[in-house]
């Protein structure tokens, strides 16, 4: 497996704006040391709940927000020293595809030209002529008709407006696309439509992906690899069967018996955690998990485990398994 | 004399549109369903589906568009459109509360939370002294599972994070002991954690005060592990109703056949997911046949032509579709 991507030690600390006499001001730790790789044609799902960094990382990775430590290495180089053309040609190997689809188009601005935008800012094309037959090329692949590219984002449905962001972050051919809640705000039968979409494009146009998401049935179902976060760490990284058949982390066991299922067999067991996450300005000392964790032992207080690799590509950050494995 | 099995609230025939330049377009269509002392009832269905404006009716606080055109909804016995305005105010927050989706919109800013929960207490028991309700508020508090009651009842909305503005929410709905609870999406913006620990809450509120509860939620998870029926709607129809053993192992619509194959779940394969073609009619082109035949794909030409009436398939299980 090539890998296309690598994330080491990422921090960033979102500063907050203390009173004008507090001498040391206070910060939101939004990622601690988090350390991932992504490898070319996989689908990399990322869940957490609100506030677990999951959307700045995104963002880090993208080069929307600058990281307070570490480095993301993209095909091996690293992208914080990315200047003028290299970074632009950066900017086009990566692509983000936003939640709200009602909120990320311009409503002034016609379907078409949001498609085109992207490709008459890198100077795609030299002719009109040519960016026309590209912007209706993307809208055919993502489901839509040629035709619609005259018409304005309110014409749209939701899921419609999903395929023009699709088609959007599209036009450039990138090699990766991050996809940031891509599909939480829309109705379940419209859900399927985007999820195999983006399976088929997948599959078409040799795409990986970074998938963002809460909700672990749709991380489950387009996911090869899955990464848990909690207030901004890594608590396990497993291939997708592993991470639902023999998840270690207390975190990740209590996220999957918390989903509701649709099915009317009574699942034995069921986890449901006390407390909500702690707020990531004073995050926990010790495990970030142990003021909700379950099987919370006395040193989990004090001492933060290390992200420990228990089976092969397997990575578990939990001190029930510290004589377990590789460190 | 009230028989006991007689449902608590019941709505009988009824249709719902909205009015737009003189022309009247039906939304609800001949709506009949009960919910049952003591049972909760779940309401499935996408955005515009009718879920909403369902429960909107019940309150009669539907917007200033809306018309009813006919029929009547039965609670407790007595015909709600009958009732005075007076005797609504009466109802609503006493006999019948409501949780609402966005706790931060419902949530009034510039007010404590100890005093927006009390204030449905002053206003329907105006004998309670000021002591009393607060007391009473702190109980209640501690009872949504929110500590320091005390100390929370002087703070604000701001002050406290998503999962504990509901539970603000759902402290201010059940502060009279309601015997109806309506619950429209109350855990649709919510980490799942903190879903399960809203929904558990919710369940054990509605047995210990014996109420019943009508939930409304697209999320067909969450009907399957809370509700004891459910109806599923489309485009403002009833589609199917049943026990939720009917709904999910038997469901005989191919509107909820349709939607139970989109949903991912946990122990699902790796194939494409299934999805219904096309996409939900907009109020205007709902035509007067079925109107989810031009997404249906065991349609018959006698599916656009008139609409079918719920059938019962077996004891308890309704399906509106004329392949039965």
């Amino acid at each position: 497996m090539e890998t296309m991507l690598q994330v080491r030690n990422l921090k960033k600390y979102f500063p907050i704006k203390g009173s004008f006499f507090s001498s040391n001001p206070s910060y939101v730790h939004a990622l601690e040391d988090v350390d991932m790789d992504l490898y070319r044609g996989e689908t990399l799902g990322v869940v957490g709940e609100s506030g677990s960094g999951k959307s700045t990382l995104g963002r880090i990775i993208i080069r929307l927000e600058q990281p307070t430590a570490g480095k993301v290495f993209f095909e091996g180089r690293d992208v914080s020293t990315l200047k003028g053309k290299s970074l632009k040609n950066f900017r086009t190997d990566i692509q983000m595809v936003f939640q709200d689809p009602y909120a990320s188009l311009n409503p002034r601005l016609t379907v078409g030209s949001a498609i085109a935008e992207p490709m008459i800012a890198h100077k795609r094309f030299s002719s009109k002529a040519e960016i026309k037959e590209a912007t209706e090329d993307l809208l055919r692949k993502v489901g839509l008709q040629p035709s619609m590219s005259s018409l304005y984002p309110h014409n749209f449905s939701g899921g419609q407006r999903q395929r023009i962001g699709i088609a959007r972050a599209l036009s450039l051919n990138p090699k990766i696309l991050i996809c940031d809640e891509a599909v939480s705000a829309l109705d379940v039968s419209v859900q399927s439509q985007i999820l195999n979409l983006f399976n088929a494009l997948k599959r078409e146009l040799g795409l990986t992906y970074i998938f963002i998401a809460h909700d672990l049935a749709v991380v489950r179902y387009i996911s090869d690899r899955i990464l848990v976060l909690y207030l901004g760490t890594v608590m396990e990284i497993a291939p997708k069967t592993e991470l639902f058949d023999r998840h270690y982390h207390p975190y990740t066991e209590s996220l999957i018996s918390a989903s509701p299922e649709p099915s009317t067999v009574k699942r034995k067991g069921r986890i449901i955690l006390s407390g909500e996450i702690p707020s990531p300005i004073n995050p926990p000392k010790g495990c970030k998990f142990h003021t909700r964790c379950f099987k919370c032992m006395e040193r989990c207080k004090t001492e933060e485990p290390a992200l420990k690799e228990i089976e092969t590509g397997h990575f578990v950050r939990c001190h029930l398994y510290d004589d377990k494995g590789r460190g | 004399m009230k028989v006991a099995d007689e449902p608590l609230l019941a709505f009988k025939e009824y249709s719902m549109g909205f009015k737009d330049e003189g022309v009247v377009y039906n939304l609800l269509d001949n709506v009949s369903f009960s919910v049952h002392r003591g049972a909760v009832l779940g309401v499935v269905g996408e955005s515009g589906c009718g879920k909403s404006m369902t429960a909107l009716s019940v309150m009669r606080l539907l917007p200033p568009e809306a018309v009813v055109q006919s029929g009547e909804i039965v609670f407790d016995g007595a015909n709600l459109q009958k009732k005075s305005e007076a005797e609504m105010e009466k109802i609503r927050g006493r006999e019948i509360g409501m949780v609402f989706q966005e706790p931060m919109t419902s949530l009034n800013p510039v007010f404590t939370i100890g005093r927006q929960i009390g204030e449905s207490l002053a206003i329907h028991f105006p004998n309670m002294s000021k002591d009393e309700i607060h007391n009473e508020v702190c109980q209640l508090l501690e009872h949504v599972g929110i500590s320091n009651a005390a100390k929370r009842f002087y703070q604000y909305p701001h002050q406290l994070s998503g999962g504990m503005r509901q539970r603000v929410m759902i402290a201010m709905a059940v502060a009279c002991k309601p015997k109806l609870l309506i619950a429209d999406e109350p855990t649709t913006a919510l980490d799942v954690t903190i879903q399960a620990q809203v929904l558990e809450l919710i369940k054990k509120l509605v047995n210990e005060n014996g109420s019943s509860m009508m939930l409304i939620t697209h999320n067909l998870g969450v009907v399957a592990e809370t509700c004891d029926e459910a109806i599923v709607m489309y485009a403002g129809q009833i589609v199917e109703k049943g026990s939720v053993d009917h709904i999910f192992n038997h469901h005989s619509h191919p509107y909820t056949a349709g939607l139970m194959a989109s949903i991912p779940s946990l122990s699902h394969g790796d194939g494409d997911l299934y999805s219904i073609p096309g996409t939900v009619p907009t109020i205007d082109k709902f035509g007067n046949g079925c109107r989810f035949a031009a997404r249906c794909t065991h349609k018959k030409p006698r599916c656009e032509g008139s609409s079918p009436p719920l059938m019962e398939v077996d004891p308890g299980h309704f399906v509106a579709c004329w392949n039965f």
